[in-house]
Formats: structure tokens, sequence, C-alpha cells
């Protein structure tokens, strides 16, 4: 850049010519939280049976976010806002009588929406980039990005476009290395030495047909993700020593087709994602399985999900279904680590008033190409759970989606012998082929359309 | 849509589920052990094939895991077959205590789960693999066992507080002020004790309290899960008395201690029973040896127990099994009683023969340069065979490492079945023939259902004895004979004499390190290359032994052996010579090395030209020179004129 204050001076310009405006500020806020207690037959905390990837969502943890935004619109250059989103996990200190809550931050941006009228939009920040889940099973199956950076594109009534920058360093010892050091002068300093992020960059393009004003509507989703992840050396004890650690990268290509509307609360949806090398692994993930150049290059993983919603004013039906197939990087096929795995689960409901009840039923099935370690066996293993789910509903809306809620869950759980076997065998839950949970539990959801 | 299609055609590729076929092929593929040429790994050090199995893995650190695994042997067949080896023993498979004391179990002789495999080389469906594509080759597969100990699973709690200590007895003497130093305790010693591995006490250890003993030590288990540090599995193992508590070995720290007391001289050592009270001190010594843990704190099972003799059958058993081995090669086999092999090894016979395998290979280390002692595990139905540490510490280091005189190779030879006295009993006269309380020093006798050779004879003990230059325990040949010439001598005698000849990976490659654990290097540090001069020098010699049935199965008959040094400048023309013939089924081989560093050797005496047992008149061609014109011929009497460069050898056959 030859002239680089010219460019500078432009930038002020074009903002400066921008017409005054008076502009409202607006505090916002939202949550999702489910909390509740929870008991086995024997007053014990039931522990979660899940053997693949993502489970049904009936049995979890208590959990709680607190989105608070504040907007300022119309901008001079469009809607602007920034939003936090303060997550609360696992037990509380009504519970165990623990104070020192684990929260994390999961989201502070800024975001300008609308650009100078137009529908380009950008954000900034610490954010989760989403896109449609499947309820039931509480996964997002295509576009889940944890990610820090920046993000920007183009949105009308009928499509959007996007594209993300991000890097992440989770604290880890393949990507990070902090060292003491002889400090100028005196003692030890604390110093960076691996230090290496891996860089993400996040295409979407999604078109939609229809879908206003409660007519049917229809999309095609499209979703990529490049990642890369440069090459570093890490310090080892021996002194003067060091370890390469080479180079990665990876790649993601998924495809959502969704329709919705042609039923109160309908949608359908069908994802199917592939992902290589590094983009084979969760973005916060270590990779693991490597091949003999200590690279994730020959990981793959593929899933396919299917997600709906289905109600009448007294009866509805939700579903969720999940497969997938992951291959680590290593050579080795005959692998405990490559598996395939399928979960569904399906929920039927009742509507009457606020009396909500429902049934649900899913079933989780694991196949790994290798054996269990500690049986020497290749098995199938399987999970099956049914519950009833009475529930009170007291929200606005109606149907499958009525939040807050109050559900008293009775589930039962059966697992085969090569479910059990996949727990250490000093685990309860590697001796109960049958299991119970009965649990009380408050979710709800409001305010989360955004920071504005 | 295409996308989606190109994605379920993707998702199809991916999800085919692969079936792990756990059946294992069971037939002998061994016509006459004699024929095999065995090569050791360590898998740790060997190649890293899969690295998603490092854990713990710091390959900068000798006594650390490297990552070494059963894909990187599989990687690496194709050297392995190249050098042309016939078996490979592998280092152990199970289950191993991680670490202890700064030093990780990459070896796996610290057995925690007897029936499952070690996380580190891969899982039993790669085991398999290995062994599936080594017998696709013609490779057979040797495991590594251990019967004697497990690893350090438990500790004695000498001063019962629950906890494992180093416990001190005694306050090192009064001090120099104390008004009681006269009357009180002068002397007190001041001894230190590691509840981990305290020393061997033939009552089993004792409890210690400030007032004293106070009785057998009980045994705690510990259960430290992030080390692998559970109490032994199968479950039976956890049992504290199947173990014999008696605490470490240490006789080896001055074997001879107790001998000398006896007569002021070592020879109690070697000949026990010429008095009473010799014998008494190597009943001591042996004592200790099969009871005692083994230093490290691996914790000796009581193998005379039949209940233990029958876990250790089953699980062994297993291995043959799933594994698919053909034989094994069992580790400290001297800290275990001989009558332990004679139940132990039968049932492994028999249960590979009636899978199918027979010829079921069993050499055991006894760690030991005493021919009576290694020779002891010999008889009866136990053992195959073992390795021939005396030829160790004779042959290959004293007469090729340090250039000794070629005559002590034959001396050993003739011991072999030299008679020697049985059993706990004083005899001041040397044993004669068909004298009962006597019998040879390795057993000639083949084993019930045990070795056979190609028309179905057993094999005894005696021709089968395991050769090795060096392996994992000792110091690599070339960090005391740092001499390469003497390498290669040491090989040229170790393939071409009868036995087993065993290579330790690595020595074809110039190797050097130092005592364990320097002795057991990254294999891949030498880029597995073919072209250095060891590798090429013992592919060639293998070859050799390959393609001459005598190399392999012949009777050995010696022709001469010099009784001078292989150094020097002074001694005669035959200075550093060996001669020795192979003969089998009428076929007869003429091996001749000579070890001297620096001196051509001529075959002429002060008779004239050696004699040898061939024919006179016959044409020899010597194999070993690539040419083919190093021909000679004997003289009416058999007697041959051959001229022989320092550090080489002829092998000759009738020229044709």
């Amino acid at each position: 850049m030859k002239y680089p204050t010219h460019y500078f001076l432009g930038l002020l310009l074009f903002f400066g010519a921008l017409p005054a405006h008076a502009y409202e500020s607006e505090f916002t806020f939202g949550s999702y939280g489910r909390v509740g207690l929870s008991t086995d037959e024997g007053l014990a905390r039931p522990e979660r049976r899940q053997i693949t990837s993502v489970g049904p969502r009936l049995i979890q943890n208590n959990y709680l976010e607190l989105d608070l935004g504040m907007g300022w619109r119309p901008n001079k250059i469009g809607d602007v806002a920034v939003k936090t989103t303060v997550a609360y996990l696992d037990r509380l200190p009504h519970e165990t009588a623990d104070f020192d809550s684990r929260i994390a931050v999961r989201q502070a941006f800024l975001s300008v929406e609308g650009i100078a009228g137009t529908g380009f939009f950008t954000w900034l920040g610490s954010r989760m980039a989403r896109g449609d889940d499947i309820y039931l099973l509480d996964t997002w199956v295509m576009d889940d990005l944890n990610i820090v950076g920046l993000g920007t594109g183009w949105r009308n009534p009928s499509m959007d476009a996007s594209l993300i920058l991000g890097l992440n360093q989770p604290m880890r010892r393949d990507v990070v290395q902090r060292i003491a050091t002889p400090n100028v002068g005196f003692g030890e300093a604390i110093t960076t030495d691996l230090n290496r992020q891996r860089a993400i960059v996040a295409p979407m393009v999604e078109k939609r047909y229809g879908g206003t004003k409660g007519a049917l509507g229809m999309k095609v989703r499209l979703y990529s993700e490049i990642h890369y992840l440069p090459a570093g050396e890490r310090r080892l004890e021996t002194v003067g020593d060091t370890e390469p650690l080479p180079d990665d990268r990876g790649f993601l290509l998924g495809a959502q087709f969704g329709i919705w509307n042609f039923a109160r609360n309908g949608h359908l949806n069908v994802w199917a994602r592939y992902a290589s090398g590094l983009a084979a692994y969760d973005e916060l993930q270590q990779p693991y399985g490597l091949n003999r150049d200590r690279r994730a290059d020959d990981a793959r993983e593929f899933r396919l999900a299917f997600s709906g919603n289905y109600e009448t004013d007294r009866f509805g039906l939700m579903f969720g279904s999940y497969f997938r197939v992951f291959r680590d990087a290593d050579a080795n096929e005959e692998d405990f680590d490559d598996r395939q795995e399928w979960v569904t689960a399906v929920r039927a409901l009742y509507f009457r008033g606020v009396f909500t009840p429902g049934i649900e039923a899913s079933s989780q099935m694991l196949r790994t190409n290798g054996l269990n370690p500690q049986t020497d066996e290749q098995s199938t293993a399987f999970i099956h759970q049914v519950a009833l789910i009475p529930a009170l509903s007291f929200g606005p809306s109606q149907g499958s989606y009525n939040r807050p809620q109050l559900q008293f869950i009775a589930a039962m759980t059966s697992m085969n012998q090569a479910a059990l076997d996949l727990f250490p065998v000093d685990d309860q839950r590697s001796k109960d082929s049958l299991s119970w949970y009965f649990g009380l539990r408050a979710e709800w959801w409001f305010g989360r359309g955004g920071g504005y | 849509m295409r996308v989606l299609i190109t994605l379920l055609t993707i998702a199809a590729s991916l999800s085919s589920c692969v079936n792990v076929d756990l059946k294992m092929e069971h037939r002998s593929l061994v016509a006459d052990w004699r024929d095999e040429i065995i090569y050791q790994v360590v898998v740790d050090r060997f190649d890293d094939g899969d690295p998603s199995n490092n854990f713990n893995v710091d390959y900068r650190k000798e006594a650390a895991y490297h990552g070494g695994d059963w894909q990187g042997v599989i990687d690496r067949l194709d050297y392995i077959e190249s050098l042309g080896v016939t078996a490979l023993w592998i280092s152990p498979i199970v289950k191993n205590v991680e670490n202890d004391a700064g030093f990780a179990s990459y070896h796996g002789y610290w057995t925690q789960d007897f029936t499952r495999v070690n996380p580190h080389f891969g899982d039993l469906a790669k085991l398999q693999q290995l062994v599936k594509a080594c017998h696709s080759r013609g490779i057979k597969v040797i495991l590594d066992i251990v019967t004697n100990h497990v690893g350090q699973l438990f500790y004695y709690d000498i001063n019962r507080n629950g906890q494992p200590d180093t416990v001190f007895y005694g306050g090192g003497g009064s001090p120099p002020g104390s008004r009681t130093t006269a009357s009180g305790n002068p002397d007190s010693q001041l001894t230190r004790v590691s509840e981990w591995d305290p020393e061997f006490d033939y009552r089993g250890v004792q409890g210690f309290t400030s007032l004293g003993e106070n009785g057998p030590s009980p045994i705690v288990w510990v259960n430290d899960p992030s080390n692998h540090r559970t109490p032994p599995r199968p479950a039976e193992f956890h049992n504290d008395s199947w173990y014999n508590q008696n605490g470490r070995v240490t006789v080896w720290e001055d074997e001879c201690r107790c001998f000398r007391g006896c007569d002021g001289t070592c020879s109690g050592l070697y000949e026990p029973w010429k008095d009473e009270c010799n014998l008494s001190c190597w009943n001591q010594l042996r004592e200790q040896e099969m009871l005692g843990d083994f230093p490290g704190g691996l914790k000796d099972l009581d193998t005379k127990r039949d209940d233990v003799r029958q876990a250790l059958i089953s699980v062994f058993q297993y291995w043959i099994e799933v594994g698919g081995f053909d034989g094994f090669r069992i580790d400290t086999l001297k800290h275990v009683e001989p009558e332990f092999f004679d139940v132990f090894a039968p049932a492994m016979r028999a249960h590979a023969a009636a899978l199918g395998k027979t010829n079921f290979f069993m050499f055991g280390e006894a760690f030991d340069g005493k021919d009576f002692l290694l020779g002891s595990y010999t008889h009866g139905q136990g053992v195959d065979s073992v390795f021939y540490f005396s030829a160790k510490y004779r042959i290959f280091d004293g007469v090729f490492g340090r250039r000794g005189a070629p005559s002590e190779i034959k001396r050993l030879y003739d011991e072999r079945l030299e008679l020697t006295p049985v059993g706990d009993v004083v005899r001041s006269q040397p044993c004669t023939d068909g004298d009962p309380g006597c019998r040879t020093r390795y057993s000639n006798q083949p084993k019930v259902n045990g070795l056979i050779d190609e028309d179905g004879n057993g094999v005894g003990p005696d021709k089968t004895l395991v050769h090795f230059v060096d392996n994992h325990d000792v110091p690599r040949f070339l960090s005391q004979f740092p001499d390469r010439n003497a390498l290669r001598n040491a090989l040229a005698f170790l393939l071409t004499t009868d036995g087993v000849p065993c290579i330790y990976y690595g020595t074809e490659q110039d190797f050097e390190g130092g005592p364990d654990p320097s002795n057991r290097e990254d294999m891949w540090q030498s880029g597995f290359r073919q072209d250095g001069q060891t590798f090429r020098y013992t592919k060639k010699l293998i070859a050799l032994r390959k393609r001459l049935a005598p190399l392999r199965r012949g009777d050995m008959t010696f022709v001469f052996a010099s009784p001078e040094a292989s150094t020097g400048l002074d001694g005669t023309p035959t200075a550093g010579l060996l001669m020795f013939e192979r003969r089998y089924k009428e076929e007869t081989v003429l091996v001749v090395i000579n070890n001297h560093d620096s001196k051509t050797a001529r075959t002429l005496g002060e008779q004239g030209s050696i004699k040898t047992n061939l024919a006179g008149n016959l044409s020899l061609v010597d194999l070993m020179d690539d040419s083919g014109e190093y021909q000679v011929v004997t003289d009416a009497d058999g007697g041959v004129d051959i001229s022989i460069p320092p550090n080489s050898m002829r092998v000759f056959t009738t020229a044709r």
C-alpha cells in the first residue's frame, strides 16, 4: 500500500459525508436456560448415557445463557449493536455448595446491519456462528463455528451470502507453549514459544423461496470451511531439543435443504456435510489419530441429518436423526477411532392449554471399525430410550416450541453389552443395562433474536 | 441436488464398515527350527508407523516410550525380508504399568494385564495384522513372554502406615556427645529400605516398627489408573498368596560372597556339588533367584502353586490362539524353578498342536554363563532351548570381541555334552558314563511332541541352542568392542555354527549403544539403509546359510581351532584360525574363519596341511568369494592348503 494515509482519509470522508441521523438506543436481554433436579431410582444423580458424538437432549445437565445487548439504530452507517452472551455451565451452587461457577463468555461482538441502507452487514468479535439446529439432539449439523473473527455479507429477503474469517488458539500444547525463561536481570519471565493459530475461512450462501407471511417456504444453503494451521516447533523438556510440528489444513463442504410453513411451526431440514483433514475435527478440538507426517490430512467425516416438526392444534411430532461416519488420519483401517454412528429421536406431543405432555423415543448406535480395547471385540453398541414428558407450557405461542416450560421426565434407558463395554469397567454405567431417570426441569428461551 | 448426490457418493465410500476378522490360521510354518534365523525387535524402538498411539512419547529420553509400534514393524517387513531373516522375535505385547521411577515400560516386561495388548503398540487386530503379514512372507513370529513376575503393582507396607515409603532402620551409631555411647548402641547401622523394592529376606519381607520386627509385612495393591498401576488382570492374579513376597534378588551384587566363605575361592559357584558348604551356598543363591522379586520391584509369582501355573498356562494358551505365534521367547527363565516349565511347556505344545501348529518353539532367557545352570532348563519336558549365554561370553565376547584364542570355541562345544552331577547331592568323584547321578549339561533328548526336523525326527535342545552376538539386555557388541571387523567375524561364526542364530535389530546397522537402555536405539535413525558393509555382509551370510543345508542342520566337527590369540605379530601362520565342518546327509561344508586382526592365515601346521575329514583330491570352491575363483583341492589325506586374509572367512563346498 503506497499511500495508506490516502485510504484512511477517504474512509473519513465517506463516513463524514453520511447524513446526520437521530438514533435510538435499546437495551436487549435474552436467555436460554434449562435447570432442574434429577435422580435415578436409588436417589443417585443420574449420569448421561451417550455413545455417539451427539445425543438426545432430554437428559442433560443444567445450562444457562444470558444475552445482554445494546443497539443503536438507525446509526449513520446502519444498525449498530453490541451483544454479549454469558454461559453458565453444569451444576448449581445450591446443589453443590460450590460457588465458583464455571462461566464462559460465549459471545462478545459488535455488528452493523444494513450498512448505508443496503443489505450489507458485518460483525467483529467472538461469537457462535450457527445455522439451523436439531432441537431434539441439541446439535447444529452443518454450520456451527465458535470463532473469534470478522464476518461480512449481504442479505435480502430471499438470499443471504456471508464470509467469515477467523482465528483460534485453544490453550493446548500443539498450538501454544508458554515457557519460563531467564528474565532480563533477575528471575524468570513467562514467554510464548510455540505460537500458531488456526485460520478458518467460512463462506456461506442461502437462497430462499417464499416463506414470508406464512406462505410455504423453501431454502437451499451451501456452506464451506477452509482450515489452515501453520507449522511450528515445540520445545521439549530436554534443554535444546525441539519437536517440529508440520502445518495442517482441511476443508468442509455442506448443503442444507429446508422447507417450512407447511403447518404450524412446521419445518423439515436435510443436511449433508463432508469434511476432510483438519476440518474433520471440531475447530476447538485437538486432532487425533494423525498420519505418519503428524498431519490430519487423511481424516474424513461425513454427516447426514434430518430434523422436522409437524403439528396440529392438538398434536405435534418432532424428530431428529443424525448419521455420522468418521475416519481419523492414521493409516489404520481396523481402528477403534474410525466409526459410524447414528442417533435418532422422535417426540410426540399433545397440546391442551398449558398442559403439553409428550412421549419421546430415541436410539443411539455406534459401530467402530476396530476392537474395543477393553474387550478386544468388535461389536455394535445400542442405547434405546423411552421417556414420558408430562409438561406445562406457559409461553405466548403454541405448540412444540412453546416456552417457558415445566417438564417432568421419566425415562428408561436400555443398553446392550457392547454399549456397556464402552464405559470403563469401574463406571456404574458399564454395569446397568437398564437405567432410570426421573427429572423435573424448567426450560425457557426468549429474546434470542439478536442484540437489538 | 448435484452437490447432494456427490456428498452421498462420498458418504457411501466412507460408510463401508470394516469388519475385523479375528480368526487366525494355525499351521506350522517350520520344517526344522535350525533352518530359521531369528531377528529380535524391540517394537517401541523399531518404527513409528502409527503416531495416533503415541501417548507419553518422548524419543529424546532413553527410558521413555519412543513411539514404535506394530504398524511400524509391518511397514518395515520389506527391510526385514531383505536382510533374509526368517523369524521375528517381538518384545512383549501385554498391557504394562506405564511408568516407574521415571522409567517407562516401552520394553514390555512390566505386566499389568496378561490378556490385553499394550495400547502403545496398537490393538489386537493390528497385532494379528502383523502376524498375518509376517506369515504371508514366510516369516515366523516369536512372542516374548514373562512367567516369572508382574509389574510393580504392590508395595510392602513394612512400617504399616498405609503408604509407600522409604524406611530407615537404625540410627547410624550414637552421636559423639552421647553419654550412652559405651553402654548404648554404638554400632547401630543405618539401613535404608524402599517399600517398593525391599531386599530379599528368605522368611518373606518383614514388617518393622520402632520396636523392631513385627512379622511378615503386609502388601498393599496400588490403584493408580493414570499410570496403569492397578491390580493385575485377569482378576485371579489379584491374590496376595500368589506372590512369594520375599523382596528383591540381590545375590548378583556379589555372587561369590558365600562361596568364598567355604574355601576362599569362587569356584563353588561353578561346581557347587563339590562339598556341603558350596552346595548350601548354591541352594541359597538359587532360592533367592527363584523366590525373589526381579529388580525394579517386579513382583515374583509363586510358580510352584498349581493355580498360578494353571492361570499362566491359560493366558499364554490364549495368546497362541489369538496371536497365531510360532514360538515363545521366555523371559527371566532362571528366576522360575525348572519344574514349572515341565508343566507349562507341554501344555503349550499340546495347545498349539491342537490348533494345528506343531514345532512350537520355546526358548528361555537364563541370563547366566554357567552351562550346567543353562542346561538344567533343557532337561525333562521343559523348554526346547535356551539362549546360549556361555557362548555369548566365551565365544562372541571372548574370542571375537577380545581376539582370544579360537580353541576356546571348541572347548565350549566339547563341554556341551560333558557329564554333570544332578540334584542336591555332594559328590567328589567325576561323573562317568552311565552314572545315574549325572547327565549331559544340555539335554540331547527331544521333547514329547517337541521340535522335529523335516523327516519327523525329534531334535534335542543341544541342537537348537539360540546363539546371539548381543541383545537388548547386554551392551551392543560394538559398544564393548569398537571394531567392525570383529563384529563381522562374530557374525560369520553366528551364521555358520549350529543351533539357531539370533540377530538383534541394529546390529546389521553397526549400532553401538552401551548398556540398557542405551542399547535400545531408534532403528529409524539408521534410515533402514541396505548399503552398509555390515548389512550386506550379514545378508550374504544369511543367504549362504539358507542355501547350504549343512550350515543349518549339519553336525559340527572342529578341524582346527588355534590356541593362539587372534592378535599380535608373533604367532604362527595359524594364529586366530578356526576351521570346522558342517555335515548333513552326505554333504559337507568347510568353514574357515581367520579371526586375526592383522595377519593372513594359512592352514599349514607343523605336520603340513591341516587335515580335514573330506575325501582326498576333492575340489573345493569358496562361496564367500563372489568371483568363484578361489578354489582348492584336498590332498590325498584330505588336507587343504588355504590362505585367508585377516578378518575374513571362507566357506567351501565341493566344486561342481
